[in-house]
């Protein structure tokens, strides 16, 4: 067990290798083990498989076998996300919807230097509020079925982060009406994001993507908010994205002092910062160093705090401009539909009561 | 092929390189193909069309082999690759496969 420190200090080297120059990275033949699934864990082994043939990863033989054992498997999977990729954007195209590839398919092929760097186990697809329905009709004729109902009509158009639809073999599609849960994903404008986009090719298709501002602000937001301790390849996401020559930063920062999401993204560049052992470029921490106001500050820590304590419901109806419009946000929390609430596995209103007074609670003892 | 031909990528191939293998999609397939060595050498060669005298010479610097010995047998891989669909004769000035 004394090991795994040491384990996650390689994996974590090998996740920022190639960033900056360093030391080759070596791994005690006793440790590889360990330090082979995290690499699967953390889905590196796309990196670590570059870093190996960059020099930059010292291996013996028979771990370089174990790696390409691995890394073929992630790419197998990779392979079939396309497959479905294609043939929903061929779908989507019939139906009239626009879809625009997020996260780890559009990094791959329009920031990584080699598609086969950034292994992905799901399909993360934006559209526009107004094609939400139709997006999700098409979906289901497609064959997959929504993990989880809204919670009331018309909540995921005005409220809703994402909805994820998994298929018969269990592979999900993340359908997105904005980026990122709560407050952040309140404030920033999707119809706006839609309007830059740029496509990468696959397969002899063009295929439309977020463009690479746009998806450093997707990764960003992925890996400052997405978790409280956020996994390797997401940092290096935003590592690999912010040294790329397409990125506006004049926009980036004008997007975040709009949108209000500049704490989550020094806090994405802050954490690639130090667990990649990554110097984030000049842009980055001028972002970084502007400070934050009130209401971002108390929202961030919705994220990194008081997630698990109703911080988020609680953030994203701050967000939420107007009563009325506040009034229809709690509404579909306190009083969602019995189908969502059966999907949730709290058959009857007073299971679903029992989680707010949960955060009530907790509220008054941390007074 | 013909002398003025060229050999190219399928361009509606999905396809990965792990390690100095690459792995084939046909996007209305189910599997995914493993290519052999040569067979992947081949294809990543074949980042632009290349005639099949250029092809040779390449692949046999990659694999350190004679191209006068290997010749027929660059001729068999491609052919096979062709048949299928994995790789197309195009004209040679033809842009990216």
């Amino acid at each position: 067990m004394h090991d795994v420190p040491a384990a996650a200090s390689e994996v974590r080297r090998i996740a920022g290798a190639g960033l900056a120059p360093a030391e080759p990275v070596t791994v005690a033949s006793g440790r590889w083990p360990i330090v082979l699934s995290g690499l699967d864990f953390h889905r590196l082994t796309g990196i670590a498989l570059t870093a190996y043939e960059s020099g930059n990863l010292v291996l013996p033989e028979e771990q370089v076998e174990d790696l390409l054992v691995h890394h073929r498997s992630a790419m197998v999977q990779a392979l079939s996300i396309e497959r479905r990729l294609l043939r929903l954007i061929g779908a989507f195209y019939a139906a009239g919807v626009r879809a625009v590839v997020l996260k780890g398919t559009a990094v791959a092929h329009a920031v990584y230097p080699d598609p086969t760097m950034r292994p992905f186990g799901d399909l993360d697809l934006l559209v526009a509020a107004s094609a939400w329905r139709t997006a999700c009709e098409v979906l289901r004729a497609e064959g997959y079925r929504r993990d989880l109902p809204e919670p009331r009509p018309g909540f995921d158009e005005r409220f809703g982060k994402a909805a994820t639809h998994s298929d018969a073999e269990g592979v999900q599609v993340d359908l997105h009406r904005t980026l990122v849960l709560g407050p952040f994903g309140l404030w920033l404008d999707p119809d706006e994001l839609l309007e830059s986009t740029e496509t990468f090719e696959l397969a002899g298709r063009r295929i439309e993507r977020l463009d690479r501002t746009g998806l450093l602000l997707n990764a960003a937001l992925h890996a400052g908010l997405g978790s409280a301790a956020p996994l390797l390849l997401p940092l290096r996401d935003v590592a690999e994205a912010s040294g790329h020559p397409g990125v506006d930063w004049d926009r980036l920062a004008a997007w975040a002092e709009r949108w209000r999401v500049r704490p989550a993204l020094a806090r994405a560049f802050e954490i690639a910062e130090r667990s990649l052992a990554w110097e984030p470029p000049a842009p980055a921490r001028e972002i970084s160093a502007r400070p934050a106001g009130r209401a971002e500050g108390r929202a961030i820590r919705a994220y990194t705090e008081r997630r698990r304590v109703g911080g988020m419901a609680l953030a994203a109806m701050r967000a939420i401009p107007g009563l009325r419009a506040k009034t229809l946000y709690l509404y579909g929390l306190l009083l969602p539909s019995r189908e969502f609430l059966r999907a949730r596995g709290r058959p009857s209103y007073v299971a679903r009561w029992r989680v707010p007074a949960g955060w009530v609670r907790r509220q008054l003892r941390h007074r | 092929v013909t002398q003025a031909g060229a050999i190219a990528r399928a361009p509606s191939v999905l396809w990965r390189r792990v390690g100095a293998e690459v792995l084939l999609a046909d996007p209305a397939g189910q599997d995914v193909e493993r290519l052999s060595v040569p067979a992947s050498a081949t294809w990543l060669l074949l980042d632009r069309p290349r005639p099949m005298a250029e092809l040779t010479r390449l692949l046999a610097d990659e694999l350190g082999a004679d191209r006068d010995e290997i010749g027929d047998r660059v001729v068999a891989l491609v052919d096979e690759l062709r048949s299928h669909g994995w790789l197309e004769a195009v004209d040679a000035g033809s842009g990216p496969g």
